[in-house]
């Protein structure tokens, strides 16, 4: 199924679909972080359903002549921010705090270096173990090895990446949600694992 | 490697992950699921808020919309009053008597602020706005 994007109408916005989107995105950025220690499902419908209330509040803000993409919009110029400033005061408040979104907006790939900046993982986790982990079970795996290296070891944009493999972003997202359920497990033992030191 | 750069490039895949469980509703979906959530219970809850948002947005846009137009007649009724000339305030009588039932006729001359306001409350303000101005 093709990315969901809404580019024009904005007065009929398929919200049910919106709210699912960034439901999950926000819940898979906050999952990924053991940092947030509120229940992390309610809190992640807390900031979709936030971005949601500000966009509606203030629409002018959205300026469909530099990115026309609402979805783009409401997901990394509004929610993706909020968690940041949540994740920053968040060691922390329980508030979600609102601040301005961007005037510019973001694309996805520019957001790399923004959440590589800004994302915090937690400081317990040791990265090189987990990685260590990760690049086992998927030694015999070549198209998720193909996405490890690129992403991982050579810090590749998606778009790179699937031009160099020859794959379009949909199978690029595809064989992205078999490596998160793979790192998750690995994750989830190694957080079991250090619980039980 | 330095372990600086290993942590953008895991940083990099955890991004990818969040991009790629959310790129359609249906994947959303299967995720959310996946996750233990009530996912139908969450849209019902999340549709009656945005819905609800929409309205009071919409009638608080709406109830400033006519404070202005309130405000733009007044001052243009003040105007005819104050200067007496332009539109003859008995002019400016019969066109708000012809909207509202319950102007009688009265001298506009004595009316304060608020008994205007009150009388323009009732009435098509665009229609108004725009007869006294042709008619001035």
């Amino acid at each position: 199924m093709a990315e969901l994007k809404i580019i024009d109408n904005y007065d009929n916005v398929p919200w049910k679909e919106v709210v699912q989107v960034l439901l999950s995105y926000a819940y898979a950025l906050i999952d990924t972080n053991s940092i947030v220690t509120d229940s992390k499902k309610e809190l992640a419908y807390d900031f979709a359903m936030s971005a949601i209330t500000s966009y509606l509040e203030d629409k002018e803000k959205f300026d469909p002549s530099r990115n026309p993409d609402l979805i783009k919009y409401l997901k990394y110029n509004i929610l993706k921010q909020s968690i940041f400033n949540y994740k920053k005061s968040s060691k922390n408040t329980k508030e979600i705090r609102e601040e301005e979104p961007e005037k510019s907006n973001k694309n996805s790939e520019d957001l790399g270096d923004f959440f590589t900046n800004n994302f915090d993982i937690d400081d317990t986790i040791d990265i090189e173990s987990v990685v260590e982990l990760i690049e086992k079970e998927i030694e015999n795996d070549d198209e998720l090895l193909e996405i490890f290296i690129g992403r991982y070891e050579m810090d590749s944009k998606r778009s790179e990446i699937c031009k160099d493999i020859g794959i379009t972003t949909i199978e690029y997202n595809n064989r992205v949600r078999r490596l998160r359920r793979k790192v998750k497990k690995i994750l989830n033992s190694y957080q079991e694992f250090k619980l039980t030191k | 490697m330095s372990k600086k750069a290993n942590l953008k490039g895991f940083k990099n895949l955890l991004h990818d992950f969040a991009e790629s469980v959310s790129s359609n509703s249906e994947t959303a979906n299967e995720y959310l699921r996946e996750e233990g959530f009530d996912i139908d219970m969450l849209l019902n809850k999340s549709l009656k808020h945005i819905k609800k948002t929409e309205l009071i947005l919409n009638a608080e846009k709406n109830k400033s919309k006519v404070e202005n137009l309130i405000q733009e007649a007044l001052i243009k009724i003040k105007r005819i009053i104050e200067k007496n000339k332009g539109l003859p305030t008995a002019k400016l009588a019969e066109i708000l008597s012809e909207r509202a039932p319950a102007f009688q006729f009265r001298s506009l001359e004595k009316w304060d602020d608020n008994q205007i306001i009150e009388v323009l409350e009732d009435i098509d303000l665009i229609n108004f706005i725009e007869e006294i101005d042709e008619a001035n």
